[in-house]
């Protein structure tokens, strides 16, 4: 095939240029703007008072607070609930069942989607408080506040809600990576409790690879954009609000100000991260003591039975959030406090699906799939030479992770600039490599294991028979990988459909998808067509699935 | 009889001249429209309406019929990013292909692009339909924001604060603010606003501070002061502290938007709303998203009224075509459809009565329905505040209530 110095190459320059620059030059514009850089203008004078300006408006400080505060909570409990669901199913059956057929479909639910459906369900007129007004037969919605809540307990149980599941899949697969049944066994025959055995054994060696996930939960945590629109405070509001305020402003130099905000973020990130080890460091002497202590304990009833409602307060949310998203976009008018609606009508989706004069569908799908298949192709890219080169190795496995550590408004915000004043004219190139920041770290990341595991025999047989080395890689390595490489497709189209901020920002509101709308829409009136929207950003991506899915039973390689 | 003569002669003239003067303009408005063909408009407009959008895409394949040039709607979900554009591309020295062909624009947006020299023009007397704008009665259309327009920007349709009570709840509607208050006592926690910065929110706390201030005319200037601004502005302070406890969630949070707030009265969460065009209840009822018991009311000393405009960027790579377009946009025919609730309900800047009996009858299926008021009903109007009033207020108003 190719030279593998070639191959290098050409791993390196991609690498570097469609992702490594793109965060540095955002980060970097995003900085220096916070301190009164301004890009198109020639010379640099370094000025204080973006930041001055920052502190004095009166909504800083309680915004400060109100994201340390959601962020920190809402991590600490997911992970929390992770622990304890996790003590209660590891050596089940239970735990399959969840990876392969609830857990897949709860992750397809995009954040803004099942915001919006926790919404119709939690609101005072909302379907929660239908069912209790069959015993209260009150006149009005009772005047309760459920959300947007000046606490941030709202945003902070929906985040729980949104993601202990991710947590939970992810820890799934580390069971797998460790021999849990054998384990077990071995401790049971011991004398240990299943919770016991949990804590002293299973845990620590599953927590290093919980690490980086939870690293990811945290730093969306920060900045969760499309949940705090919806659900969130915004009285005072969170940092990630008060930034897309600013945004809106005529003014340029509010953009400073904003930048300041964003950079704020990142120092929280930053501190978060050193609390975090400390926590750890804490929690290790302290689990090392209780590791070895030799208590056997006593099964908890309580314990198992505390965990089953924390699962059922997790899972029966989302799944409602998703139903009544589909009756609302098939019902016309449903006040309160009908349960059900009196009129279904088929309106809102004719509207959609035949008049869709704004090209929502068309420009996710084009979008989406582009960006899935250039990074699918980066990924094996990358992943072809760090086998060849083992130094890439260590640079992949901790940069790629990037664009998922640090919240993207950081360096979406200095992207955007920079856009603004080179005015780059690709409007659909532009969204697809921003998309490909978050696109490439999944996909790396869903095909890594399979492809590291590639049994290289194989190729070595095919080359033996006298075909060349494109013809191998093409016909038998990837076809023996199809699977996951699909898997992988499914998941990079899954991240690219649900991406808010940047489809927002560097397509200027011109480019707009069902995501952006349906966020749009959210903050207006109209729950039929909302419901539509949300309906369709989990019917798409499932489409996608699915198909992948056929795809692989037609073109699937049984060994 | 010479002084008849004379008078013949002298009015002949000034007829004459007349009708020179109008086929001078009407002769370049011909050369700006041979000059438009072939060219395309990248017409930044909000597009958050399905409505509105629907509007647009007729007018676009009208002209594109009729004069032979493409209108592009870029759906902008925020006029500022067009302005921001248009900013960045003069820091940037591209001062001939710009990206932004056409903007629909007012108040704080249409300043900065003022104060920076952002706007081709003056322009408004080259486009032929202009005379026919009611610039007498609707005085709103010559200042945007208390900003001299000064042809700059063309005004479009104008927008006036109009109250909703939900008469199946409520058993009268306000006559001012202070009732008002009685109301909110009386129904409390089912009146609120969205929270400043909030468009409407804002205008909302604008349209207090008018009903509590008794000289306009200081509204009309820049804020001199500190101190003059908490001086004027004290009684709105004062009249909030006493409306807060008994608003939706006691004051202490607001909703994000008006469009939410029209959610939570179809919901039965709110009795009141409000809205800036006044034939948009009639448009919610008839799409099922408010109840069909809600009415619609003015204040009885007025209400805020403005107007939304056009403006073209200095660096328009289209400028003909976008005025050649604006043209079509303020005909009788395209402000009639536009007025239609049942298309978009965006009232005219037109002076209807002084139309020629064929171009009324585009205002003929103007609706006639309850819930819509006449022109005389809709009250008299209130100016904006100039906009330095504006940033003030929402600043002690966040200041005050935002956190």
């Amino acid at each position: 095939m190719f030279k593998s110095g070639f191959l290098l190459f050409l791993a390196l320059v991609l690498f570097v240029f469609i992702f490594f620059l793109p965060i540095l030059i955002g980060l970097l514009i995003t900085f220096l703007t916070s301190f009164g850089f301004d890009v198109s203008e020639e010379g640099f004078g370094i000025s204080l008072s973006a930041w001055k300006d920052f502190f004095i408006q009166t909504q800083s400080l309680p915004a400060f607070y109100l994201t340390f505060k959601t962020s920190t909570i809402s991590t600490i409990l997911s992970i929390g609930a992770t622990f304890f669901i996790g003590a209660y199913f590891y050596n089940s059956k239970l735990s399959a069942k969840l990876e392969k057929n609830i857990l897949p479909f709860l992750l397809s639910i995009p954040h803004s989607t099942f915001a919006i459906g926790l919404v119709f369900l939690i609101a005072p007129s909302g379907f929660f408080f239908r069912v209790l007004n069959l015993f209260f037969n009150w006149e009005s919605p009772p005047q309760v506040v459920t959300y947007q809540d000046q606490g941030g307990w709202a945003l902070i149980a929906s985040l729980c809600i949104r993601e202990i599941p991710f947590l939970l899949f992810v820890m799934i697969g580390a069971l797998s990576q460790i021999k849990t049944e054998l384990l077990a066994l071995t401790s049971k025959s011991m004398g240990y409790s299943n919770f016991k055995i949990w804590t002293k054994v299973i845990w620590p060696q599953i927590y290093p690879r919980l690490k980086l996930p939870i690293f990811v939960v945290l730093a969306y945590s920060l900045a969760p954009i499309d949940m705090s629109i919806i659900i969130g405070p915004n009285n005072p509001p969170t940092l990630i609000i008060l930034i897309l305020d600013w945004f809106r402003e005529p003014d340029l130099y509010y953009k400073e100000i904003a930048s300041c905000a964003a950079i704020t973020i990142f120092f929280l990130l930053v501190a978060q991260l050193f609390i975090w080890r400390g926590i750890e460091r804490v929690f290790s002497y302290y689990f090392t003591a209780i590791k070895i202590n030799g208590v056997r304990g006593k099964e908890n009833w309580f314990l198992n039975f505390a965990t089953i409602a924390l699962m059922i307060g997790v899972f029966i949310p989302m799944f409602l959030s998703f139903l009544l998203n589909l009756v609302w976009s098939f019902s016309k008018r449903w006040p309160f406090p009908e349960i059900i609606p009196k009129n279904l009508s088929w309106q809102y989706w004719e509207g959609m699906l035949i008049l869709d004069s704004t090209n929502y569908i068309f420009n996710s799908l084009l979008i989406g799939i582009c960006a899935t298949l250039m990074g699918i192709s980066l990924g094996v890219l990358f992943l072809e030479v760090e086998k060849k080169f083992a130094f890439l190795k260590r640079i992949f496995s901790y940069s790629i992770y990037f664009p998922l550590l640090i919240p993207n408004i950081i360096f979406l915000f200095g992207i955007y600039l920079f856009y603004l004043y080179f005015d780059l004219n690709f409007i659909y190139l532009k969204i697809i490599l921003v998309h490909l920041l978050f696109v490439v770290p999944y996909v790396f990341i869903t095909l890594r294991e399979n492809y590291r595991r590639y049994d290289q025999r194989y190729s070595i047989v095919g080359k033996s028979l006298g075909k060349n080395s494109l013809v191998v890689f093409l016909k038998i390595k990837l076809f023996i990988l199809i699977k996951p490489l699909l898997f992988a497709l499914a998941i990079g189209f899954s991240v690219s459909f649900a991406e808010y901020l940047s489809t927002l920002w560097i397509g200027e509101g011109r480019v707009v998808t069902i995501t952006t709308e349906a966020v749009n829409l959210a903050g207006g009136g109209d729950r039929n067509i909302i419901g539509v929207f949300a309906f369709l950003q989990i019917v798409i991506p499932l489409a996608f699935f699915s198909f992948c899915i056929f795809l692989n039973k037609k073109l699937g390689f049984k060994l | 009889m010479n002084f008849l003569k004379l008078f013949v002669v002298v009015s002949l003239v000034v007829s004459l001249l007349g009708v020179n003067f109008v086929n001078s303009k009407s002769s370049s408005f011909e050369r700006i429209k041979s000059r438009a063909k072939n060219q395309t408009v990248y017409f930044n407009a909000w597009g958050g309406s399905k409505e509105i959008n629907d509007y647009l895409a007729w007018t676009t394949r009208e002209v594109r019929k009729r004069f032979n040039f493409k209108v592009v709607h870029v759906k902008i979900n925020d006029t500022a990013i067009a302005v921001n554009r248009v900013l960045a591309e003069k820091q940037a020295n591209k001062n001939t292909q710009g990206s932004v062909g056409l903007i629909w624009i007012n108040g704080e947006n249409f300043k900065t692009m003022k104060d920076n020299d952002l706007l081709f023009g003056p322009f408004s007397d080259m486009i032929p339909n202009v005379n026919l704008i009611d610039f007498s009665n609707k005085e709103f259309t010559l200042v945007d924001f208390s900003v001299p327009t000064d042809g700059l920007e063309v005004p479009w349709g104008m927008a006036k604060l109009v109250f909703f009570y939900d008469s199946k709840k409520v058993s009268r509607p306000s006559k001012n603010m202070q009732d008002l208050l009685v109301l909110a006592k009386n129904y409390s926690g089912r009146l609120t606003y969205p929270k400043p910065p909030n468009f409407h929110g804002t205008t909302f706390i604008k349209q207090v501070l008018l009903e509590k201030v008794q000289d306009h005319s200081v509204l009309q200037k820049p804020v001199a002061s500190k101190r003059q601004f908490d001086e004027i502005t004290k009684p709105l302070w004062e009249f909030l502290d006493d409306l807060h406890p008994h608003v939706w969630r006691n004051g202490k949070s607001f909703p994000k938007s008006l469009n939410n707030m029209h959610q939570m009265l179809n919901d039965g969460e709110l009795f009141f709303a409000f809205s800036f065009n006044p034939n948009k209840a009639l448009n919610l009822i008839e799409k099922g998203e408010i109840p069909s018991t809600v009415k619609v009311y003015t204040h009885e000393q007025g209400t805020i009224a403005n107007a939304h405009f056009l403006a073209i960027p200095y660096n328009s790579p289209a400028k003909e075509a976008a005025m050649v377009y604006i043209n079509f946009l303020l005909s009788p025919e395209a402000q009639g459809r536009k007025a239609n609730y049942k298309v978009w309900g965006d009232p005219t800047i037109l002076s209807i009565s002084k139309l020629p009996p064929e171009d009324k009858k585009y205002f003929d299926n103007l609706s006639k329905s309850s819930v819509t008021l006449s022109e005389e009903k809709l009250g008299k109007n209130y100016l904006e505040p100039h906009a330095s009033w504006v940033k003030e207020l929402e600043k002690e108003w966040l200041a005050r209530y935002g956190s």
